[in-house]
């Protein structure tokens, strides 16, 4: 445990002095006061829980998109399984930035859909559900085979097989690459500023060309997003080994 | 039990792995399905219990048309018990066997709760009522999963080479379940290896080869074989 905390105060401790160097090192250096971006503070503060909020509800509804789409991929039904291959090939060969620009601009403006919050959630969902997808199927790979045919022949119906008996299993063997996947959303948010969603990314962008503070404010970008993610991984850690107690 | 098969024929991946089975008993209460792995005993007990359905021919176990009866009908009236027990890994021991009672035959937490006490209590499981299966060994699963397929008082059971994936000692354990389900007259079509096993506890017996049905009787002409094939098997399986 001493060694362990030992090596991770020297790793740390490198990466400070790399920071240190960097910050030496910088022309503007005499310039740089953090402290001038305490003026926005609440703004920032405000986007940061709406980055969170969109990235928590983002991750909701693509977990229900990714299962609607792993039913259509492995539906009967010819029509069902093509649309839901067509559109995984699509969203798999799309950058995120041009899918939430084509969404925004060729579906939501053509259908008279104007807030863009609720645009964005939505095409971060459609983005997201097949990565979902691709997990579930994972995860069912990793149920044992013997369990659904003795569902089956127990007498369980489609609605209880699913519910009762494969949910469960599904969301402890899916919660580790769930927890990635909503990192992956959080990091991914910062794409909606493209269509003008006000999360930490675009406030955090135009504080910047306000207060003329680019260089505070791309430190501060990156902080506040660590800020998000380094507790989230934490916490994951911490649920897993809980669930696999 | 009363189980008939006329002409059943399938195939799976364009091979033929049952050819022209045609079976009849009447009043058995245990059969045996016995043969050299690969000679479809295991496809056969799938599709009597209509897990999966041949490619031709008709199957009737106690008087009910398996193809033309709905699955939930079907299964209402067998029980079925895996290779590997297949138990829920999430539920404990217990819990496996009452979502059943409870989420399929409608029956309230405590009856459900009293009837998995019984067959475990039967079963000398109440040690492992709040186990999860991970907890258990084999054989204590194994027999968890028979009791899981008793607990609805299926009219007919399957078991699908029970002991298979247990060493020696395991296998015991499950096989003593078994002659205890026998004792209280449960009716059974077993696919087994354990050939001294079946003569203790089938009252009949089917012996197959590559998909096919070579002698089937009642369990005491595996004494005096009529075929050289099964002569030949039993002379086999016996010399070790």
């Amino acid at each position: 445990m001493i060694k362990k905390s030992r090596d991770f105060l020297l790793a740390l401790a490198i990466y400070g002095a790399l920071a240190l160097y960097i910050a030496l090192s910088y022309p503007g250096r005499n310039n740089f006061n953090l402290a001038r971006l305490w003026p926005a503070a609440p703004d920032i503060a405000q986007a940061w829980f709406l980055t969170l909020w969109i990235s928590l509800i983002a991750l909701f509804f693509s977990f229900i998109a990714g299962l609607i789409l792993y039913w259509m991929t492995q539906s009967k039904i010819g029509v069902l399984k093509y649309m839901g291959i067509i559109f995984d090939e699509v969203v798999f060969g799309s950058p995120l930035i041009v899918f939430v620009i084509a969404v925004y601009y060729f579906i939501a403006f053509p259908l008279g859909l104007r807030d863009r919050l609720s645009v964005g959630i939505f095409a971060f969902t459609l983005y997201m559900a097949p990565y979902m997808k691709t997990m579930v199927v994972g995860a069912m790979k990793a149920i044992d085979p013997t369990q659904f045919q003795a569902m089956r022949v127990l007498g369980f119906n489609p609605f209880q097989q699913f519910f009762f008996i494969l949910l469960p299993q599904l969301l402890k063997i899916m919660f580790p690459p769930l927890i990635g996947n909503f990192s992956f959303i959080i990091k991914g948010s910062s794409l909606l500023a493209v269509i003008g969603v006000r999360e930490l990314y675009h406030t955090i962008d135009r504080i910047q060309a306000n207060l003329l503070l680019y260089v505070e404010g791309y430190l501060l970008m990156f902080i506040t997003y660590l800020l998000m993610t380094i507790p989230l991984m934490a916490i994951s850690r911490w649920v897993e080994r809980k669930i696999n107690a | 039990m009363k189980l008939h098969c006329d002409h059943v024929t399938h195939m799976y991946e364009g091979q033929k792995v049952l050819d022209d089975v045609s079976l009849h008993f009447e009043n058995v209460s245990a059969i045996a399905l016995i043969g050299p792995s690969g000679a479809g005993k295991s496809t056969l007990l799938r599709l009597l219990s209509k897990i999966e359905s041949p490619s031709s021919g008709q199957i009737f176990v106690n008087g009910m048309d398996v193809l033309n009866t709905s699955e939930k009908e079907y299964f209402k009236h067998i029980g079925f018990v895996f290779q590997h027990h297949g138990l829920f890994p999430h539920l404990s021991a217990c819990h496996n066997v009452t979502i059943v009672l409870e989420k399929v035959h409608n029956k309230s937490k405590d009856e459900a709760l009293a009837i998995a006490k019984v067959l475990f209590e039967q079963f000398e499981l109440t040690d492992h009522l709040h186990k999860k299966p991970a907890q258990l060994s084999g054989g204590q699963a194994q027999r968890v999963s028979i009791v899981r397929s008793l607990a609805a008082s299926p009219s007919l059971l399957f078991f699908d080479e029970p002991t298979s994936a247990l060493d020696p000692i395991l296998t015991k354990e499950v096989l003593h379940a078994i002659i205890k389900l026998r004792k209280q007259n449960i009716k059974f079509v077993i696919v087994t290896h354990e050939i001294a096993f079946a003569r203790q506890v089938a009252d009949a017996f089917v012996y197959m080869e590559e998909g096919k049905v070579i002698e089937s009787g009642a369990i005491e002409q595996l004494d005096e074989p009529k075929t050289e094939k099964l002569k030949r098997f039993l002379d086999f399986v016996m010399t070790f």
